[in-house]
Order: structure tokens, then sequence, then C-alpha cells
């Protein structure tokens, strides 16, 4: 059966214990991922939060399928990520094919660095992501999510912003502090307040179908150029949990958008594809144009946008939610801070430095693997398919072979929160980069990396000297105890007695952060390094948290 | 240094640091160019970047790879 979603039923708020509007320090607009994973960040740092929506279900069929690690890694600090993965479809190699050669003309894999928790990518359908995190909302008393409760108004001022949303029993007002637009890429928030989404629209449709049936094939991504099964166009497949399997065509500019996705015509298409001996049921089909498209700015006074409000991506390299989450967990901590009186504007202003240019990023690389896969000029067509097949005789070409580049985390090597380096590293983890994972044991218990940072300001230091340990406990405890909280981990190669130690068994860590003895990293609460040094210094420390949070001017 | 292309043969493993800007360059070049300039274009590249090998028997090598290959391709796409 194909699945049906969750309904519920729409939430008509008490509005009488309010003289005029409810106040809440945040507001969500919108429940869908990105909304979502919002809402249960500051839900779990302790903020009332409340997430509306008009919808009254989940959303249904084809949406986001591909969760790549960094998200992965983030919903993993929520509670959600394992989880995920066990449900998931898990996989790290990609093969691009070319006409019916069954060798790849490319192929690519997505987690070079092994042993890590998370996999490079899972395939699971949008609404089980969001049927969990709905789940672990529950959880949060602070937290509420009104159904069916429209946006029809939005007053944005530079102290606040009133917004008036519309129910079954009439409107009412909620006067926040901050209003974070999640609701997608026809944003209603960003249209009241005349916001413009610039971009490019790409000359080329895609036939989008979610098919249900058992058949033994491998979980990797295919993708092809020019089959048998769709000649001169191309082809996706991607595997997902509960044998439903996404099948992408491109079917051109010039069609008729009715007759292409009429499920007869769809069925010879998949029959062609995977023979006539397959019984399967369809779940969704639908066709879509692809944009490239952003904001110019994802803070506007006292709104913020984030996933795709914020910004549009094609799907090839899976961009799009993969982008949201991490838009979600750069804002999180930083409007926990403000809120809490400990950062002012600028931190949140960093938000929009680090994340628009993630978004570029992203529309760069979507756009490039656009029209690798569609070239706008017959020229460039001519070019693509040699590039396929000189692929086949010469590996160095592979490499222009362009079917996507999958979501990776953006790294902000120029933020104005990081702290350069004062020393030579040549290699690990520089500022403005994302963590890497490596496993460790705690208390005799695998464990790993990444799940002992996050929430806080976190300082790594590397190091089996005992003694020295013992010495700068106290600096430690002191950096701890100070308004914006800095924890510290310790990661050794050998048993310490007496200390909390993470044993670093196999060095990779120490290999993988370039660590020698006494090295230390600051980690900022989104698993970013903020700054590194060889040496412990409690004042460059306090200083690099200052800088981390916008609050001085940058260090020279 | 990064003149790696005076070696004995043509350099079949990967090479260049960031394939897909250097292809998104390649393909901005013929913007807005007759089909006669975007032919005359990609001529001048390729002589240009000959004239920077500098070095006959990869050349070589390259010119007659890319012919066979193509020649192969046209059989395999009468099939």
């Amino acid at each position: 059966m194909p699945y049906t979603p969750p309904r519920y039923d729409p939430v008509i708020p008490d509005t009488s214990k309010h003289a005029s509007a409810e106040k809440t320090p945040i507001l969500i607009i919108g429940a869908g991922p990105i909304g979502l994973t919002t809402a249960l960040d500051l839900g779990q740092r302790g903020h009332k939060v409340i997430v509306v929506t008009k919808a009254t279900q989940l959303t249904d069929g084809s949406r986001a399928i591909c969760f790549a690690k960094r998200p992965l890694e983030i919903l993993d600090r929520l509670g959600v990520g394992e989880k995920m993965v066990e449900k998931g479809v898990g996989w790290n190699i990609g093969h691009v094919f070319y006409r019916h050669h069954k060798e790849p003309a490319y192929s690519f894999d997505l987690l070079p660095i092994k042993n890590q928790k998370m996999p490079a990518m899972i395939n699971l359908q949008q609404y089980y992501n969001e049927e969990y995190m709905i789940s672990a909302l529950k959880a949060l008393p602070n937290v509420e999510l009104r159904w069916g409760n429209s946006l029809i108004d939005l007053k944005n001022t530079d102290s606040g912003a009133i917004a008036t949303l519309s129910t079954k029993a009439g409107p009412y007002k909620i006067e926040a502090e901050w209003v974070i637009a999640c609701d997608g890429s026809r944003s209603e928030t960003r249209k009241m307040l005349n916001i413009d989404f610039h971009g490019e629209t790409f000359k080329d449709n895609f036939l989008i179908a979610d098919v249900k049936f058992k058949k033994d094939y491998p979980t990797e991504r295919h993708f092809w150029f020019d089959p048998e099964f769709n000649r001169d166009q191309s082809v996706l497949l991607h595997k997902q949990p509960d044998d439903v399997w996404r099948v992408d065509f491109q079917v051109g500019w010039d069609i008729d958008r009715e007759a292409i996705v009429d499920p007869a015509h769809v069925r010879t298409r998949i029959e062609a594809m995977f023979g006539t001996d397959v019984e399967f049921e369809f779940e969704w089909i639908s066709v879509y144009t692809f944009n490239c498209r952003r904001v110019e700015t994802m803070v506007s006074k006292r709104v913020i946008f984030a996933g795709d409000s914020a910004h549009l991506v094609s799907p090839f390299g899976a961009r799009g939610a993969n982008t949201g989450f991490q838009d979600a967990d750069n804002i999180g901590w930083k409007l926990d801070l403000f809120l809490r009186g400990l950062a002012d504007r600028r931190l949140i202003e960093s938000y929009n430095e680090e994340r628009l240019l993630a978004a570029d990023v992203n529309i760069m690389n979507s756009t490039r693997s656009t029209d690798f896969i569609t070239p706008k000029t017959p020229i460039s067509r001519h070019y693509r398919d040699a590039v396929l097949e000189l692929s086949r005789d010469l590996p160095g070409v592979r490499g222009f072979v362009n079917s996507g580049r999958l979501s990776t985390p953006v790294p902000y090597p120029r933020s104005s929160l990081n702290t350069s380096d004062d020393e030579d590293w040549s290699g690990g983890v520089a500022p403005g980069y994302d963590c890497i994972d490596a496993p460790l044991i705690k208390g005799g218990e695998k464990c790993w990396l990444l799940n002992q940072l996050g929430w806080h300001f976190t300082l790594v230091i590397f190091s089996n000297d005992q003694q020295w340990l013992k010495q700068i406990r106290p600096d430690l405890k002191r950096l701890e105890n100070k308004s914006i909280t800095v924890k510290s981990i310790i990661i050794s190669q050998s048993d310490l007695i007496e200390t909390d130690f993470l044993l670093d068994q196999e060095g990779l860590a120490m290999k993988r952060y370039h660590a020698k003895e006494g090295s230390v990293y600051l980690i900022r609460p989104d698993q970013y390094v903020a700054a590194r040094w060889h040496e412990f210094n409690p004042e460059k420390i306090k200083q690099a948290v200052r800088t981390a949070t916008a609050q001085t001017k940058k260090s020279i | 240094m990064t003149n790696q292309n005076t070696g004995q043969h043509l350099i079949t493993d990967d090479n260049l640091q960031d394939y897909d800007s250097v292809y998104q360059n390649i393909i901005d070049m013929f913007e807005g160019l007759s089909e006669a300039e975007y032919h005359k274009a990609s001529a001048k590249l390729i002589f240009m970047l000959a004239n920077h090998i500098g070095d006959e028997k990869v050349i070589l090598e390259a010119v007659s790879l890319a012919r066979q290959n193509t020649l192969e391709w046209r059989e395999d796409k009468n099939q």
C-alpha cells in the first residue's frame, strides 16, 4: 500500500489569555524538516517555541530522500539521527553509466575517510524524518506545534515581529522576538515582506516516480546518461526503504505536462527499465522544473530565512534539504546566546554571512551539475558527450563527469567568527571547517568524537600528560563557569588516572586533527572549528570565544 | 612547480584540482560565439595547450587517442 500521511487536527489556541497578542521568543513558520529541526534545537536548549503551519498532514510522496552525513550528524545531536540511519538505506558509492555500457563511466566514493559514525548518505522518505522529529518534539513541553494555523499578516520591526495567524476559529496575533521562516520555496513570509527571490530556471523537465516493487538491485546511486530506456536523456535511480524506488527521468523542455504523468505512460517507462515481469505500484508521480534561486539576505530585521524559503537548488547533489538542516544548525546556538543576553545582533548577522556563502556554493555546484546534465547549447552538448566517451579510455577525464556533486558541508574559511591559526598546522581541521568524526573509547565503551561535541563551545585537548592536565584543571573549570560556557574534553592515547578522558586507541582523532601533545581545538556549538593552538593559553581561548560570538572586532 | 607535462607519456590519471571549475570555464568560453567562431576558439585552445605541453610525443598520443576513441564510439552508436 502506498504511504498514507498522518493527519493532525487543526490547533485552535486559547487567545482569551492574551490581552492583544500572545508573546513568544521564537515563532517558526512551517513544520517541514527545517522548521522542525530548528524547533528541536531551540526547544532542547529550553526556549519557548511556537511552530505554526497551515498544513494538517505530513508531506506525502516525492520530496527529499537523500540525507547526507552532516545533516545526519546534526540530527544525531538532536536525538533522531540513529533512528533515521536504522530505517534508511545507507550508501557511499555512486555509479554513472553512459549509454548501454555496463562498466561505469565514472564512480565515486562519498566517504573517502572511513570509520565515522554516520554514513555518507542515507535514502529515506522525508515523511519518516518528519515523523521522527514530531515525536521527539512531544517530549518538549516548551514547544508547541500548531497545525492548521496559516500566516496571513506579518509586521517586521527592528525589535520584534507581529504575526497574524488564521485558524478555523478566526485570526489571532503572536508577538515574537524572532520569526524563523521555514515555509519552503513558495514562502508566504517572503512574499509578505516583499523579499525578492532571484535566480535561474533551467529549461528542462524531470519526471519523478516513487515506485514500489521488490527487486535485487544494488543500493548505490545509479545515474545514466543517454541509456536505451531514455534515449538522449538521463535517468537517476535511488533505493528508499520499504522497497520504494525513486526514478528520475529527464524528459526535456517541450512536454505535455499532463500526459507525461499519466500512470500508464510512466508504466511503459518503468517496464523499459526493469522489464515487464516486475509487478509494481506507484507511490508518487510528478513532473518538476528546476530553479536555482536565493534571497538577497537571510536575515531581515527580526525575520530569519532558513531552508528552501531562502535558497533553491536543483536536486542533483541533494543540496536542498541538506543545506536547510545546516542553516538550522547554524542559527540555533546563535539565537540561544542572543535570547540569553550573551550575544547581540552581530552574531545573528554572522548567520547571514556564513549561510549565504553556503547557499552560493550550493547554487554554483548545482548549476554546474545541471549544465552538464542539461547542456544549454549544441556545442556544450558535444563537449559533455566528449567527456563521457573519453571517460571509457582515459581515467583522468572522469573527474569532468558531473551527475551531481553530492552535498558536503560548506566551510567558512573567512568567517568573521574564526580566529586564524597563529602557528603552522599543515593539516587537521582549520578554523571555519566542520569537525570530522573519529572513533574513541569512553570508560571502556566505544563512542564517537562528534557525540562529545555540540550544544556548547567545547575545548578539545589532546594530551597524554597527566601532570600537565592536572595543572590546567583550574583554568578549564574557570572556562566552564563563564557565562558563555566552554566545556572541555581530553583525548588521550594512553590511559589516564583520575581524569575523565577519551581514549584514542587507533590514534585516528589525533591524526585527523593533526594534533601534537598539548594541542587544543576550540569547537563551536555547531561543531565547526573556531580556533586551534599547539599550546594552551586561557587568554587566547577567551578571546577566541569572544570572536566566535561576534563580541569584538577581530583581533590581529 | 606544477609542470608535470614534460613526462614521457600522456597523463591518464587525475591531474586537476577542480574539474568542475575547469569544465565551466571551457564551456563559458563559447558564450555568444557563432558556430564557426566556436570551432576556431576550440582550435585555438588546442594549439595553445599543445604549445604549453611542448612534448610532441605526448601531443601525438593524445591526438591518436582522441581520433581512435571517437571512431570507436561512431561504431558503438551505429550498433
